[in-house]
């Protein structure tokens, strides 16, 4: 039996049980009243309930298919947790970034990210992460400002500071 | 006549050709690098087609497209490294031809066959564009929910080395895609009171989460020294060029191969790598010294080169046609086109014909732009093979974000790429292939809107899908028919190999 993939299987499953129990009936917002539908086809429910039907269906095909071919395959590329941590340092790094970008923009932020990622990586050369973190930054601003007149977040409190200052 | 002379107005201009130009250089930079895809590249750059118009912006995606496919071959050649997995095959011969040192006249076959075989394919994909767009003019929308239905069935069984998964990632896509608004009844579905996702999910967050930010996951997951320390390369120095009686001795499986390339890549859901495979095994079947091959047969990276290149014009074939993208890629460029405004199918012949006659010309021109900079830059290319990735992915990610941002200049976008780029990682750690789940999600408002409109038209009679008769034939049934009998046979015998 494939564990991981049993574990999907059974938890699509259950995804699809609440997704047309709970789901469809509190989160499609209809302006119209039932009688309005002119038949049971135009309803906006319609075609999630079959959709979400058939992922019911398929998520227990899945789960079968784990119990009938019990040969244990390793369906994943790592075989340690290591990697795995690596890159889920990476997306909390990135989320982090993101919330900061919304308060500190992106001018101020980016440099930090890009050298953490860097030396996370295993560059530690200085003369390469210095100046990489401080002009990539800088590049991709200019370039969307000058080419496309995007301006990229500034940042809540940079641009609250700004505004201070400028009186 | 006229629109076609508009068109070729259209394309003679130098901003158009700089975006062909531009593309074709990002591509290939990007199918240089090792590990970096083509996906990935056009994902991260769609929001740049956003700021031009659909004559430049889409040209500069089919670019990438085509650049990706060739620069993938360099690493290959040079670090035994696919640097796309339809160069895989390249490696065979390739590598061991650069370790006699003849890495420069290896480089120049795989340009070469690569130009003739995207050259090929995108004859083959002007000529059949029109003619089909034409026929699919005269569906309607039972025909065109069948053909869907169909597509996602290929699709869902071929990509990928389950079935199942498949299939669930393609009804993922699909309640994806039912976020936002009921096209019909205008109703609220699914968007949990936030305000970003009152008009569906942006399908650029989408893609630069699935195909980029998952991909810079699955880089770091490599070890430290892999990520920090260049690859060891056989370099170009001293080597020699291509003569041209050795391109000429090859002709013959140039053009077998660019012919499977251009049909496998038509198929949905099959992609370069197995139109590569099988080209190059046939090749192999057919030559006058297969002893030579994976010893270093320029024949073997001919071969392996015109197949891959040909699918990138192919895949095109029913996204344009028929609105329904055969590969991840050709969903990106789909996804690119309706940002654009311009909703591929075959109503985007009627009233945008100009358009697309300029797109298939500076497709048409990408070719020897392509053969220009790889004759001309091979050995800047060549560097980037060992260019370090922890200075790279960095970079990837910061683009990632910047991307994400520009495409409604709303933050909220950039935390959905983030969410879509976990999920992405997810998926592909437990080989749910990815492009099942976003072309559904591309077709789901066109699949829901034809299934209901044909339901209208028959008062609500399900049986209309096998019963409609169109021109006097039972197309619709003939098509649900084919896909219940090609999901049955592939989840019976299950022969895929994996694909993504």
């Amino acid at each position: 039996m494939n564990r991981k993939d049993f574990i999907v299987g059974v938890l699509f499953f259950i995804f699809s049980l609440i997704y047309f129990f709970y789901f469809i009936p509190t989160q499609i917002i209809s302006s119209f009243s039932e009688s309005e539908f002119a038949g049971r086809i135009f309803r906006p429910e319609t075609f999630p309930q079959l959709t979400i039907s058939i992922f019911g269906f398929v998520s227990l095909l899945l789960v079968g298919d784990t119990l009938v071919n019990r040969v244990e395959i390793d369906t994943t590329s790592s075989t340690s947790g290591r990697p795995f941590y690596q890159a889920i340092i990476v997306f909390l790094a990135a989320t982090v970034y993101v919330y900061l970008l919304e308060w500190l923009g992106f001018h101020l932020i980016s440099p930090f990210l890009l050298a953490f990622l860097m030396i996370f990586y295993g560059t530690r050369n200085w003369r390469i992460v210095v100046p990489v973190s401080l002009l990539v930054p800088i590049s991709i601003e200019r370039f969307f400002w000058l080419s496309f007149k995007v301006m990229l977040p500034e940042g809540e409190l940079v641009s609250q500071l700004v505004s201070y200052i400028r009186g | 006549m006229e629109q076609v002379f508009d068109a070729i107005w259209q394309v003679l201009t130098l901003k158009a050709l700089g975006m062909v130009t531009l593309g074709v250089f990002a591509g290939i930079t990007v199918g240089a690098i090792p590990g970096l895809t083509s996906v990935m590249a056009i994902a991260v750059l769609v929001p740049f087609s956003f700021f031009m118009t659909p004559i430049n912006g889409i040209p500069f995606l089919l670019g990438i497209h085509k650049g990706a496919l060739f620069g993938g071959s360099i690493p290959a050649i040079l670090i035994n490294t696919p640097g796309t997995a339809a160069a895989a095959a390249t490696t065979l011969d390739g590598y061991p031809l650069a370790r006699k040192g003849e890495a420069r006249s290896a480089i120049q076959m795989a340009l070469y066959s690569s130009t003739l075989g995207d050259t090929f394919s995108d004859i083959v994909l002007i000529l059949a564009a029109f003619p089909l767009a034409a026929v699919a003019l005269l569906f309607g929308p039972t025909e065109f929910f069948a053909l869907m239905v169909l597509g996602l069935t290929i699709i869902s069984a071929v990509t990928g080395s389950s079935v199942l998964k498949g299939l669930l990632s393609m009804l993922l896509g699909i309640l994806i895609g039912l976020v936002g608004q009921d096209i019909i009844s205008g109703s609220e579905r699914f968007t949990f009171g936030i305000a970003n996702v009152s008009d569906g999910i942006g399908i650029v967050p989408m893609l630069i989460g699935l195909f980029a930010i998952s991909e810079v996951l699955i880089q770091s997951e490599k070890k430290i020294v892999e990520l920090s320390n260049p690859p060891e390369s056989s370099h170009l120095k001293g080597g020699r060029s291509l003569k041209w009686i050795e391109l000429f001795q090859v002709k013959w499986t140039i053009l077998r191969s660019s012919c499977i390339g251009t049909a496998i890549g038509a198929i949905p859901g099959t992609g370069a790598a197995i139109a590569t495979f099988i080209s190059y095994a046939l090749a192999k079947r057919s030559s006058k010294h297969p002893e030579e091959y994976g010893k270093g047969s320029y024949e073997g990276v001919a071969a392996a080169e015109a197949s891959n290149s040909a699918v990138a014009g192919a895949d095109l074939i029913p996204t344009l046609t028929f609105g329904i993208p055969g590969s991840a890629s050709a969903a990106i460029l789909m996804g690119a086109f309706m940002a654009q405004g311009l909703r591929p199918g075959p109503e985007l012949f009627e009233e945008q014909a100009s358009t697309m006659y300029g797109i298939f010309a500076l497709l048409l021109i990408g070719n020897p732009i392509m053969f220009l900079q790889g004759k001309l830059l091979t050995g800047l290319f060549a560097r980037l093979v060992t260019i370090r990735k922890s200075v790279l992915v960095p970079i990837i990610l910061l683009l990632c974000v910047v991307g994400g941002f520009i495409y409604q200049n709303n933050i909220e976008d950039v935390k959905l790429a983030l969410f879509f780029g976990i999920c992405g990682y997810g998926f592909r750690k437990l080989r749910f292939p990815l492009a099942p789940l976003v072309i559904a999600f591309i077709l789901t408002e066109t699949a829901e809107e034809s299934m209901k409109q044909a339901l209208l038209l028959s008062d609500g009679d399900y049986l209309v899908f096998f019963t409609k008769l169109a021109g006097g034939f039972p197309v619709s049934g003939f098509l649900m028919l084919l896909s219940i009998f090609l999901l049955g046979m592939a989840i019976w015998k299950k022969p895929w190999a994996e694909t993504e």
